[in-house]
């Protein structure tokens, strides 16, 4: 701001000087080459914020620019990440769930995850089922074969010491 | 997990929570919430608070209007009553320019002051709103597009900052002290380098914007290509892997890029409302002096005040360029902020 206080002052004062001048200087030649004169000082007065100008006063915005949007971007994707996570395990529990109920025992699923090309992938189950052991072995291994993933059950039997 | 605890997390993750709406925006739409407008029911509203304002801004505009007009008549009378005093009728052109840009020239820098800082809430505003519009639009699958136009926009928002503050102010100016010099000297002299320096900031304006846009547009296209291998990526795991959980992953995949999809269009949505807001204040006080000032340089010759006519003119002409700057600004960041959207 003091550079354009200091431009408007020279270009004012410029201008101001210029109109003093013309109307005191006689009519005739002389009264033209003031006011070329004049006129070449106005311009130059003008013209001179242009030399000023310099690349890196805008470009360091630039650079600091891609940070915060990286820092943002980073941010989104982790909680995108994470709620595709819960939303992967809430399908599945309720898959899962919906079988055992049909085998007449409940399961509490915990689903472990990897990752493949970026995307979230179930890769391990752990049944804490309660009701018998051989309908615990059969949702295992009907999890196994449908879904695909490894699946361990755990009942009542071995949870309690 | 319900959609409203999808969309909550996604809002904060994206950053559009810690968007600071500057209170300004918030005058014109009756204190109303800014976040929970749809964009026709802000729009209707904005209206409203323009209709409003508006008396307000022409009060404001009538009085160095006023004065300039009450100069031309005095001037004009002096003329008529006083035609044989030779030394009066040199000097009256003199004191009669000298009184006008006294009357107009106050209020035209303290608006040139209040049109740079409106300039800077703009950039200021449209940079973090466009961070949270390129990380959501990269989340929904085009991370080049979003990244390129985001780099465009802070390039050149920062670009035209620089150029207002550095060549096109003082330029601005310079066209007023010449406008002044030209009235009090007379004869047209300064005429030309006047028209010149108007010309200068109007096309050094337009081609910024030309230049934007079409930067933008290039580099959109460009950095698209490359987006649509990411989308690849996603559907490659569902279809090699067992129905259910093929199924369950894309549910998720949908289901994610959909609440993100609509934390974006209600952040653009928002950001549109506040940037309209914004700069309309600017436009309606600029705009308005800049009408009155016109009609009265218009009628200023039926007072006999031609050469204070034209002076009375050509200061319109100088709100009417501080207006230019503030509309490239407010473009450029909705040009921005559209085209983030429409990713």
């Amino acid at each position: 701001m003091e550079f354009l206080g200091s431009w408007v002052i020279g270009i004012t004062a410029a201008a101001l000087i210029l109109s003093a001048v013309l109307a005191l200087a006689p009519e005739g030649s002389a009264k033209r080459v003031v006011r070329l004169a004049g006129g070449a000082c106005v311009l130059l007065a003008v013209f001179l914020p242009i030399a000023g100008l310099d690349a890196d006063d805008f470009l360091p915005a630039a650079y600091a620019a891609p940070d915060e949007y990286a820092e943002t971007m980073g941010e989104l994707e982790r909680t995108n990440y994470e709620l595709q996570k819960t939303i992967i395990e809430q399908r599945i529990s309720s898959y899962i769930q919906a079988k055992a109920d049909a085998l007449g025992i409940s399961a509490a699923p915990t689903v472990s995850f990897g990752e493949r090309d970026g995307v979230p992938f179930p890769t391990a189950v752990v049944l804490d089922c309660s009701g018998g052991e051989s309908a615990a072995d059969e949702l295992r291994g009907y999890v196994e074969q449908e879904l695909g993933i490894d699946c361990a059950a755990r009942t009542e039997k071995e949870l309690t010491p | 997990m319900n959609e409203q605890t999808i969309y909550r997390e996604q809002y904060v993750a994206s950053g559009a929570e810690s968007i600071e709406i500057p209170a300004e925006a918030y005058d014109l739409f009756g204190g109303a919430d800014i976040n929970s407008l749809e964009l026709d029911e802000g729009f209707r509203l904005l209206g409203q608070g323009i209709g409003q304002g508006l008396g307000g801004y022409f009060k404001q505009a009538a009085l160095p209007a006023v004065s300039a007009l009450m100069v031309v008549l005095l001037c004009g009378m002096a003329e008529t009553m006083f035609p044989e005093r030779e030394r009066t009728m040199k000097v009256l052109p003199l004191v009669g320019t000298l009184a006008i840009t006294a009357a107009v020239c106050g209020d035209l820098f303290a608006l040139v002051g209040s049109g740079r800082s409106a300039v800077e809430t703009l950039s200021t505003f449209s940079k973090s709103l466009l961070a949270t519009l390129a990380a959501t639009g990269a989340a929904v699958g085009a991370p080049g597009g979003a990244s390129a136009r985001y780099l465009a926009a802070i390039v050149f928002s920062d670009a035209l900052i620089t150029v207002i503050d550095r060549v096109l102010i003082p330029a601005l100016m310079a066209y007023v002290l010449v406008c002044v010099a030209d009235a009090a000297i007379g004869g047209d002299t300064l005429g030309g380098l006047a028209k010149f320096l108007k010309t200068a900031v109007v096309t050094v304006l337009t081609l910024i914007i030309t230049g934007f846009t079409i930067y933008l547009t290039v580099s959109g296209i460009v950095a698209g290509g490359a987006d649509a291998l990411t989308i690849k990526a996603t559907k490659t795991v569902i279809s090699n892997t067992v129905p259910v959980v093929g199924g369950a992953i894309a549910d998720a995949s949908e289901t994610v890029i959909a609440s993100t999809r609509l934390v974006k269009n209600t952040t653009g949505v928002v950001g549109i409302l506040a940037l309209a807001a914004i700069a309309v204040g600017s436009f309606l006080r600029l705009g308005v002096r800049y009408l009155v000032l016109k009609t009265v340089g218009a009628v200023s010759p039926l007072a006999g005040g031609g050469r204070l006519g034209k002076l009375i003119e050509n200061l319109a002409g100088a709100f009417g360029i501080l207006l230019g700057m503030i509309a490239a600004s407010a473009l450029m960041a909705l040009i921005a902020v559209v085209a983030m959207i429409s990713l």
